[in-house]
């Protein structure tokens, strides 16, 4: 028995032995087989392979990422893309079996491009004969059932697709969406992660977002020989579509207050926000532009003719003009001289319609005179000279203190480009610029919002935010967030406290009910404002200007206890504030907060 | 003074008696592991360089605490080890960090670890436990069944990951272990037939991608640009080296990102394209020494479970070096099976060095038997 199981085990021993072995002769196997392949690979083909990896070279072709869509506030699409249809000819393949003169004259002929044109294009391909060479963009769909037509006998010429943007309400909003456009030297210089020939955005939300809406494009590698001749394609990477902007703009405000500036044919500006977020409910600049001429190929006519127009079409107003703030400044000085005790609402001042500097006339709009005035009827009734005798008592010093105060000379650093500064001046700023001395004049001028002072649409409509929030002003924004292609949110806008006003509540109370009395009481000067069942408040402003008839605008915001809507009307050369801006803004700001109540 | 004492004879006793061919042949394989993953990442000391470095250094040290762990332990707690990572390879599942459109990895801080890698030891060494407790009994249809069943459940759940390669390569490991396990030859022959006749029915389970890939392994033709374009590229770099190779940091497709993962999957093409076929070979010999050797073990122990543990440990470094390399020159499909200590990637290399450190201790024991 002991015997069986030794001879057992010696048996198992060795069979182990000889699979070990065997496995030896696996692996040898391997290895052999290994460096036979090798041996073939590199020294009998080595030749082969060494030409092949001489003009082994790549091209790399960019396709196009297609940018993301932009919202309104309720997801109604404004800006998407469209597809295009390009008609490319492959040289190679073109110049190849066939009657070339014969087949660009039907070409040429189809899309109403001089044969000759396409010959030069042709021959400046050189070498990169299989690279397509685009003849025409922007094909009609007569163009490309046609050329499909002649596809099947001529070689070469191919229908190619591009995403190029497409607006949906042409001039709609268009300076808060801006324009697309190649990216320039200067653009290329500051920024490296941008190459020749990216289209970027140029303007508006679609340059402060460019890097959101411009999506990862594609790739295409084309395999090249040593001479730069194509071969095939290797590779192509998909583009991958940027991501999408829900603006903060609803589509039907802002609809309607372009209608109505352009049914008036007014220049200027409307701007409405929500005081307590500092959303932008609706923003116009007029004159506009229609943002389709922008996509695809540029009409250079069109370009031309943008860039010359004096009323400079292509300029946001709301953020990059410079506007006498005017009478609404007295917001500003009133506030101050309250807050300071210089005065308090009884206080009253003679107007005689005219106040003497020496031998100089400073005129009160009222060429009458508004006889002695308190605090609530210098407001009401917007009596200049009070705020001259208020200014002067304040001097420019004080003026300075509260202008910045209420957010003026500093950027709001609203999501928009190009924002601009405005101007606030003092004594020392006048020196160092006009090297002259500051006059009691130019107090006088600063205190009605005339003269030196200059501020943004954007600025002045925050005077009246601050006051409708009782102190404090909201950063503007006009982008709610950023979604990704299937409307998942990535980024939702927080709203940013601006600026706080150093002003006692009792002030600014006593500035409130100021305000309502310019809309609500009957000698005010923003009657036409008012809306049925709604009390409202605002001021009125009437700016001279060297250009022509004065400029009218109004501020205001509704509801009173409550506000929900600050807005600011400008309507260039427009006349009297009250006349003209406040009946305008009486109109949106009712259409706001009726079609607010029904949904 | 005393204890000094006994600290150096343990401090002796760590690196005693080590197999030296062994121990040159891993060595050499760092070093040209770090002089390729040089060129590899563009001849610059980048992140993935000093990484690599840090991982052979790990690795070298993770070997000699395994070259110091008596093997007969491993089998013994062999059960608990193979639970684990089965709970591992859900986690995986589960919670996974999703890399190369895969789940592999899971992630503990900044490093990740890929447990699928430490199945392709664990699961011989389950089936070496249960074949030295059955003995004769192991060859019964139920004990082969369970034998089946230990080596499909994780095999399942790698391939859910999805990593075919992982998962086939754990086939001829347990077919080496029933092989030195002294399973009937009769028994043998119908396992494989067996085997040879599913393979119809896993190719219907396969993803598409993996299908595109033998399809273009069978026909380069079918898509010489997408799937076989790194196959084709692989093998302009390997051709283009010639004899004597382009020159270290001077090969064109190497540096021109002709070669796609050039320092994970495709590390030995450009090693053949810098060094050329002397290169290659040299390589090559190497690891068919490194192999030869762990065979030399196995043919020394004197125990069933350290001969079967080191045959399994030859050939886990014999199918991943010739997969890997079949691949480069066009000989295999495209798997993503790493080349032994070449590759980039810290669970391959630790791994590795695990395997190579339990030869050693077999030697070890066998040697420590031989002195007394």
């Amino acid at each position: 028995m002991a015997k069986d199981e030794i001879t057992d085990n010696i048996k198992n021993i060795y069979k182990r032995f000889i699979r070990i072995l065997f496995l030896a002769w696996i692996v040898s196997f391997f290895v052999v087989v290994i460096l036979i392949r090798l041996f073939y690979i590199q020294i009998i083909k080595g030749d082969y392979y060494r030409k092949l990896a001489d003009s082994n070279c790549i091209n790399i072709v960019k396709i196009r990422a297609p940018r993301g869509y932009i919202y309104d506030k309720n997801y109604k699409p404004l800006v998407i893309n469209k597809a295009t249809y390009q008609l490319s000819i492959i040289p190679y393949y073109f110049k190849k079996n066939q009657d070339i003169n014969r087949s660009l004259d039907e070409i040429s002929k189809i899309i109403k491009v001089p044969s000759e044109e396409i010959m030069e294009k042709l021959k400046e391909s050189r070498e990169y004969i299989l690279e397509p060479i685009v003849v025409k963009r922007n094909l009609n769909e007569q163009e490309i059932s046609q050329i499909e037509e002649k596809a099947i006998e001529i070689n070469g010429i191919s229908i190619s697709q591009e995403p190029v943007r497409f607006y949906n309400y042409n001039s709609l909003a268009s300076h808060i969406i801006g324009y697309t456009g190649e990216i320039s030297l200067n653009q290329l210089k500051k920024d490296k992660d941008y190459y020749p020939g990216d289209i970027v955005g140029q303007t508006g939300v679609e340059n402060f977002y460019d890097k959101e809406l411009r999506g990862k494009d594609g790739v295409m590698y084309i395999l090249t020989d040593a001479y730069g001749r194509q071969k095939e394609i290797i590779k192509t990477i998909a583009p991958k579509q940027g991501n999408n902007l829900v603006l903060t703009i609803d589509y039907n405000l802002q609809k309607y207050a372009e209608n109505i500036m352009e049914e008036n044919n007014y220049k200027g500006v409307i701007i409405a926000s929500n005081p307590k977020t500092g959303e932008i409910l609706c923003m116009v600049s007029k004159p506009d532009y229609d943002l389709n001429y922008f996509s695809g190929t540029i009409d250079i006519k069109e370009w031309k003719r943008l860039i010359r127009d004096k009323d400079n079409p292509l300029n946001n107003r709301v953020v990059q003009g410079l506007y006498s703030p005017g009478s609404i400044f007295k917001i500003v000085v009133g506030s101050g001289g309250l807050n300071e005790k210089i005065i308090d609402t009884t206080t009253s001042f003679l107007c005689e319609g005219i106040y003497w500097i020496k031998t100089w006339p400073y005129k009160c709009w009222r060429r009458s005179g508004h006889g002695y005035v308190d605090f609530y009827r210098a407001i009401a009734e917007s009596c200049d000279i009070y705020f001259y005798k208020l200014g002067l008592k304040m001097k420019v010093e004080l003026l300075y203190k509260y202008a910045v105060m209420f957010g003026l000379g500093e950027k709001t650093g609203i999501d928009l480009p190009g924002e601009k500064a405005g101007l606030v001046p003092t004594r020392e700023w006048k020196r160092r610029i006009d090297r002259t001395p500051w006059f009691p004049g130019n107090t006088v001028m600063m205190s009605i919002g005339q003269g030196y002072i200059t501020a943004t649409p954007l600025q002045i409509m925050n005077i009246m935010a601050v006051i409708a929030n009782k102190g404090y002003a909201m950063q503007p924004f006009v982008v709610k967030a950023i979604t990704t292609e299937n409307r998942r949110i990535i980024k939702l806008t927080e709203p940013k406290r601006l600026f706080d006003i150093k002003v006692s509540e009792e002030v600014i109370n006593i500035m409130r009910n100021a305000l309502r009395f310019v809309v609500q009481s009957n000698r005010g000067t923003g009657t036409k404002a008012r809306i049925k069942g709604i009390i409202s408040a605002g001021k009125t402003g009437t700016v001279e200007n060297p250009h022509g008839e004065t400029h009218a605008m109004f501020a205001g915001f509704a509801p009173f206890d409550n506000p929900e809507i600050v807005i600011f009307v400008l309507i260039e050369h427009g006349g009297s504030g009250g006349d003209v801006a406040a009946p305008v803004a009486g109109n949106i700001i009712e259409y706001y907060l009726r079609t607010k109540k029904q949904k | 003074m005393n204890l000094q004492k006994r600290l150096i004879i343990l401090f002796k006793n760590w690196f005693k008696n080590f197999n030296i061919v062994l121990l040159i042949t891993t060595l050499l394989l760092v070093c040209i592991g770090i002089i390729s993953i040089y060129s590899a990442t563009g001849g610059t000391t980048n992140e993935i360089f000093i990484k690599q470095i840090i991982w052979y250094l790990i690795g070298l040290v993770v070997l000699l605490i395994f070259s110091n762990i008596n093997y007969n332990n491993l089998i013994t707690l062999a059960n608990y080890f193979y639970y684990f990572f089965l709970f591992l390879l859900v986690l995986v599942l589960v919670f996974g960090y999703v890399a190369l459109g895969a789940q592999r990895w899971l992630r503990f801080g900044v490093f990740q670890f890929q447990p699928s890698e430490f199945m392709k030891i664990i699961v011989p060494l389950v089936v070496i436990r249960y074949i030295l407790i059955k003995r004769d009994e192991s060859w019964t249809l139920k004990s082969l069944m369970k034998i089946f069943l230990i080596t499909l459940i994780p095999m399942l759940l790698i391939l859910k990951q999805p990593d075919l390669g992982t998962a086939i390569i754990i086939i001829p490991l347990v077919l080496v272990v029933l092989f030195i396990g002294n399973i009937p030859i009769k028994k043998f022959v119908s396992i494989i037939v067996i085997l040879i006749l599913i393979i119809p029915v896993g190719y219907v389970g396969l993803k598409d991608y993996q299908k595109q890939r033998l399809l273009v392994f069978i026909n380069p033709q079918v898509d010489p640009l997408g799937a076989g374009y790194n196959v084709i590229q692989s093998k302009i770099a390997i051709g283009s080296g010639k004899f004597f190779g382009r020159g270290w940091l001077r090969g064109p497709q190497s540096q021109l990102n002709f070669i796609p993962i050039k320092y994970t999957d495709f590390i030995f093409s450009v090693i053949c394209e810098e060094f050329g076929f002397i290169g290659g070979l040299f390589v090559v010999l190497i690891y068919y020494i490194l192999i030869m050797e762990i065979l030399k073990i196995s043919k020394l122990c004197k125990f069933t479970g350290g001969k079967i543990l080191a045959s399994v440990i030859a050939m886990i470094i014999l199918v991943q070096f010739f997969i890997n390399i079949g691949m480069t020159i066009g000989l295999l499909p495209v798997t993503g099976l790493t080349l032994p200590l070449l590759s980039y990637g810290g669970s391959s290399i630790v791994f590795i060095m695990i395997i190579i450190g339990i030869a050693q201790n077999i030697y070890r024991e066998y040697m420590k038997g031989e002195e007394i």
